[in-house]
């Protein structure tokens, strides 16, 4: 990809990151700033370290993207304390491994593990 | 492959007609049923011949009594035992059997030698279900080594109907004839699918029924497809493969119906079953899997209505091998808290235990063959808690019987739902899977004897109640080792040890027995001070179901310490060491002399135990009802009118047969239901499907102020109730004062029917009565010279909620012009009457002939707008409502 192309690309994700941002404003979405290249995408269950609230709240996880520099958007609830949320983070490691370890080193997160895939035994 | 499932079904199905061979586990057994002569032999005694051979030699003769008898009744009978010399077994010829029974016993009868004559009927231990494939379910029995002996727990417990286990799984299939809904006599609950749009997509290829989270767990089927294969979310989900019915099946070894004459028998008869459906085409998600789980325990899941029938035990035979991630001790944890017991299986890969069977608190469970060494695609490790039958075939060879098969109950097709079918040893059922079941069974049948089990008494007595394993008389099979890591399979059979297949072989007979032992409780009574006396209190303890304490023995079993009886049994008074230590033992026993322990370890300053403090809760669970849904009444509903479009009710998964459900009200003078004209008060609805919530709303009338309630009742359904109250309707003049000269003609007063609007406190809204309804207004006024009402009474019904009165004005003055309504409705003060002005032709000046003043006219109105809207808000404030 040239440079151009390349910057091309990287204008129209901004863009749509702009959109998708603006799209999901009354949700507990959050865009740390400068909007960055989503290189990584998963969906990951998170436990707070002191809430049992049936859904999150927007404050926190806002603050809780901007420190980890990474998009949260929730998708809904686990259970008491336990929310599902899509993870977006410009990191090089499609497992968003980066982006994780950023989140679990705040305090304010109990637990963040990648939502796995389970079969049935039989 | 399908064909001898199926055929399966038409054999249970014909055998439940008691038309064959099968037919003959149709006698008494745990329940007598009606008793049906499907025997051919028969018991008779004879009066006077002595069938014995010395008797013959006696008599002279070489015909028995038996072949003179059958001469006589011209009935072909052959003698095949004699229990006394009077007394002989015989069979009918194989002709006579069937209707001709009771004809061939009616003529053995009327024979003068015949004492009696009875069918040999076939008899079985107490609690041996009539289910005719329960003989190839041999996992149930004792005849192999792995097998659990649910006959013997039967003879304690068939499970209770106030006990929930969760099927966390695929979903199920309500149609199956063995398993079936609460409501109709089954074992399925109303549950809730769990799995959630695809994600990033957005898409439901996954939950693979149009919609996300829903209150339907049906199965729809997870077949995968080459095309499916080919999806990114299907990615590495190969091969292709047909509809699991994954769940139903799981379902079936929990608690299909038993001892119904059809199909299989369950671990458990009694204990309701709660679909949760997290797994869809190939599998599900973490975060789907917990929030079923946390949501069958009866925890609230944001977005999902809670679980009216929370479950004791939940079982997942599902996962993958990965250590077990927090959300998951999360949520195990939040379980255990609530009392909820989670057993799942190992996993089928022959290594280390998977996610959740690993999970602490959790109960993983490892598979067995029939001679109890590992099945070779059982995983295994230390965190396996117990073992039990996985299912093994034997024959390897394509189209060979499994001879070993776990059968219960399934689907017959391969993509969609066809027809409910049994697995067999050419369908076959293996898998830790079913493993992970069996054991649920059997907790649920313990916690049936017990209700003050816990989660980690249950895991407890579960392993107390096991069966050491066996080793394999075969000197090549190895022992079983602890996986030393992902890459370390053991996928072939080896001698299990305690260290990889858990605590022994699941035996349900003993674990129920081990259930029904007491729980011993202490708790510490006062400061544990050196040389000083507290109290170990005992009375916390527990007995089981049925059962009391009796008894409660204390003593020093180790080191040097002073103890005596307290003031209250169950008490003991204890005497802290100045220096050391010593154990007091407390024996628990209940009257029917079955003994539970606790240890306490007494130090200067502690008093340690493992047992609980408190054990007392329900022994003998209650039976749950099965409620009808919710009704969702919002609206008001005033006098006069109908309440049409905001009552409805609905059921979360589509009933078998249709559920007529009534509604009915409780004090009728009060409210009606409508339509009601061959039973004022009363409707039914008739739901057949989810789909009919929307089909389906009740019509009340209003028809006097009060509160009654609203009442839905089914059969099989416990009554719900919800209050309805009646609000005030009432009339109201729609206009203001009325200033008009004598000469003016006859001027409108419009009369509007009104509701009381809630939260205004105000008559603000009009609204027609209720079709039929005729209410007659009159209108009134106060000053028959000044003027007249020409046209009162107005009558106001269905077609109509404005009407024009005629005011006459005839001489110059002033009067009240107000409604009168009648009994049952309101006049709400200032809203009600308006004044009427009449002057002479001279006041009006200009404008020739009568007619009001502009500018006065609208001044007047201002005025009388302004006095209307006080009056209004007084009479607000005023209102009694």
């Amino acid at each position: 990809m040239t440079h151009t192309a390349h910057t091309r690309a990287a204008g129209a994700a901004l863009v749509a990151s702009l959109l998708l941002g603006a799209c999901v404003t009354d949700t507990t979405s959050t865009t740390p700033e400068p909007m960055t290249v989503d290189t990584c995408s998963t969906q990951v269950i998170v436990t707070l370290s002191e809430s049992t609230a049936p859904e999150p709240e927007a404050g926190l996880v806002a603050d809780l993207a901007s420190t980890a520099q990474v998009r949260l958007t929730y998708l809904r609830s686990a259970g008491p304390g336990i929310h599902v949320f899509s993870l977006h983070a410009d990191d090089l490691q499609p497992s968003c491994e980066s982006a994780l370890d950023r989140l679990r080193r705040d305090p304010r997160i109990r637990s963040i593990e990648l939502d796995e895939h389970r079969v049935r035994h039989g | 492959m399908r064909i001898p499932a199926i055929v399966s079904v038409f054999v249970a199905l014909a055998c439940a007609s008691g038309t064959t061979a099968g037919a003959e586990f149709d006698t008494a057994r745990t329940q007598p049923p009606a008793a049906r002569p499907v025997t051919q032999r028969l018991i008779v005694k004879l009066r006077t011949a002595d069938a014995s051979a010395r008797a013959r030699a006696q008599s002279g003769t070489d015909e028995t009594p038996v072949t003179a008898l059958a001469r006589r009744t011209h009935l072909t009978l052959r003698t095949l035992r004699s229990i006394t010399g009077h007394i002989q077994v015989v069979e009918l010829a194989p002709e006579a059997g069937g209707a001709r029974l009771d004809a061939a016993l009616a003529r053995l009868r009327a024979d003068p030698d015949v004492a009696y004559a009875e069918p040999d009927y076939r008899r079985y231990a107490l609690a041996v279900p009539d289910d005719p494939l329960f003989d190839g379910q041999w996992f149930l029995q004792n005849v192999e080594a792995s097998a659990i002996d649910a006959v013997g727990a039967w003879d304690v417990t068939q499970g209770s109907d106030g006990v929930v286990v969760a099927d966390i799984d695929t979903g199920v299939r309500y149609e199956h004839p063995d398993l079936g809904q609460a409501t109709g006599g089954g074992r399925l609950l109303p549950g809730y699918d769990f799995i959630a749009e695809d994600s990033p997509s957005g898409g439901f290829l996954i939950a693979n029924d149009g919609d996300g989270r829903d209150p339907d767990p049906s199965d729809p089927g997870d077949w995968l497809t080459t095309n499916d294969l080919t999806l990114p979310i299907f990615q590495d989900c190969g091969p292709e493969s047909d509809s699991s019915w994954h769940g139903t099946r799981t379902a079936g070894i929990l608690g299909a119906r038993t001892n119904n004459a059809t199909g299989v028998a369950g671990v458990t008869w009694n204990t309701y079953i709660l679909p949760v459906r997290v797994l869809g085409k190939c599998g599900g998600f973490d975060s789907d899997i917990i929030a079923g789980m946390l949501w069958a325990a009866g925890l609230t899941v944001s977005g999902v209505p809670d679980n009216p029938y929370p479950a004791r035990i939940e079982n997942l035979s599902l996962g993958s091998t990965t250590t077990c991630p927090a959300s998951y001790v999360d949520a195990v944890e939040q379980l255990t808290a609530a009392g909820v017991l989670v057993v799942a299986s190992a996993g089928n890969e022959g290594g280390p235990v998977g996610t959740p069977a690993s999970c602490p608190g959790v109960v993983g469970v490892a598979g067995l063959r029939h001679i109890g060494t590992k099945v070779g695609f059982s995983s295994l490790g230390p965190e396996v808690a117990l073992s039990a039958p996985g299912g093994n075939c034997v024959n390897t060879a394509p189209g060979t019987p499994c001879l070993f098969s776990l059968d219960t109950t399934s689907n017959s097709g391969d993509t969609v739902p066809e027809s409910s079918i049994y697995t067999d040893q050419f369908n076959s059922n293996v898998g830790t899977s079913f493993s992970a079941p069996i054991v649920t069974g059997i907790a649920a049948l313990m916690v049936s004897a017990n209700g003050n089990l816990t989660p980690s008494l249950l895991t407890a007595r579960l392993q107390e109640g096991t069966v050491p394993f066996p080793v394999s008389p075969d000197p090549n099979i190895p022992a079983c080792h602890v996986p030393a890591g992902p890459g370390d399979i053991q996928d072939f059979e080896c001698n299990c040890t305690t260290s990889t297949c858990g605590a022994g072989m699941a035996d349900a007979r003993a674990a129920v027995a081990a259930a029904q032992r007491p729980i011993a409780a202490v708790t510490v009574v006062g400061d544990v001070l050196p040389g000083q006396d507290f109290v170990l209190d005992a009375t916390g303890s527990a007995a089981a179901c049925g059962q009391a304490i009796a008894t409660y023995d204390w003593a020093v079993i180790s080191g040097s310490g002073v103890i005596s009886p307290g003031d209250e049994p169950g008490t003991e008074n204890v005497t802290a060491p100045a220096t050391g230590s010593f154990t007091v033992h407390l024996t628990v026993t209940d009257d029917a002399g079955l003994q539970d322990t606790a240890d306490i370890v007494v130090t200067p300053t502690n008093a340690g135990t493992d047992a609980p403090t408190e054990a007392q809760g329900v022994a003998c669970p209650v039976a749950i009802t099965i409620e009808l849904p919710e009704i969702n009444l919002t609206g008001d509903l005033h006098v006069g009118e109908d309440l049409q479009t905001n009552i409805t009710i609905a059921l979360s998964v589509a009933p078998l047969t249709p559920v007529d459900i009534t509604v009915t009200v409780g004090a009728t003078g009060t409210a009606l239901v409508s339509e009601s004209a061959t039973s004022p008060g009363t409707k039914t609805v008739v739901l057949e499907d989810v789909a009919d919530a929307d089909a389906h709303t009740v019509v009340l009338q209003g028809i006097a102020l009060g509160t009654t309630s609203l009442n839905l009742s089914a059969p099989d359904f416990a009554t719900r109730s919800s209050t309805v109250t009646v609000d005030p309707s009432g009339f109201i003049i729609d206009g203001d004062a009325i200033d008009v000269l004598t000469t003016a003609a006859n001027q409108a007063v419009t009369v509007d029917s009104a509701r009381l609007e809630a939260g205004t406190l105000a008559f603000v809204a009009v609204q027609p009565l209720r079709a039929g309804l005729t209410v007659d207004v009159a209108v009134e006024s106060s000053n028959a010279t000044v003027g007249v009402i020409a046209n009162s009474p107005l009558s106001f019904d269905g077609a109509v909620s404005s009407l024009v009165a005629q005011f006459d004005p005839l001489a110059a003055g002033t009067t009240t012009i107000s409604v009168d309504a009648p009994a049952g409705f309101d006049l709400p003060s200032g809203q009600a009457q308006i004044t009427a002005t009449v002057t002479g032709e001279s006041s009006g000046g200009g404008g020739g002939g009568g007619a009001v003043d502009a500018f006065s006219l609208l001044a007047g109105l201002c005025a009388a707008v302004t006095a209307a809207r006080r009056g209004s808000r007084a009479a607000g404030r005023s209102t009694r409502y």
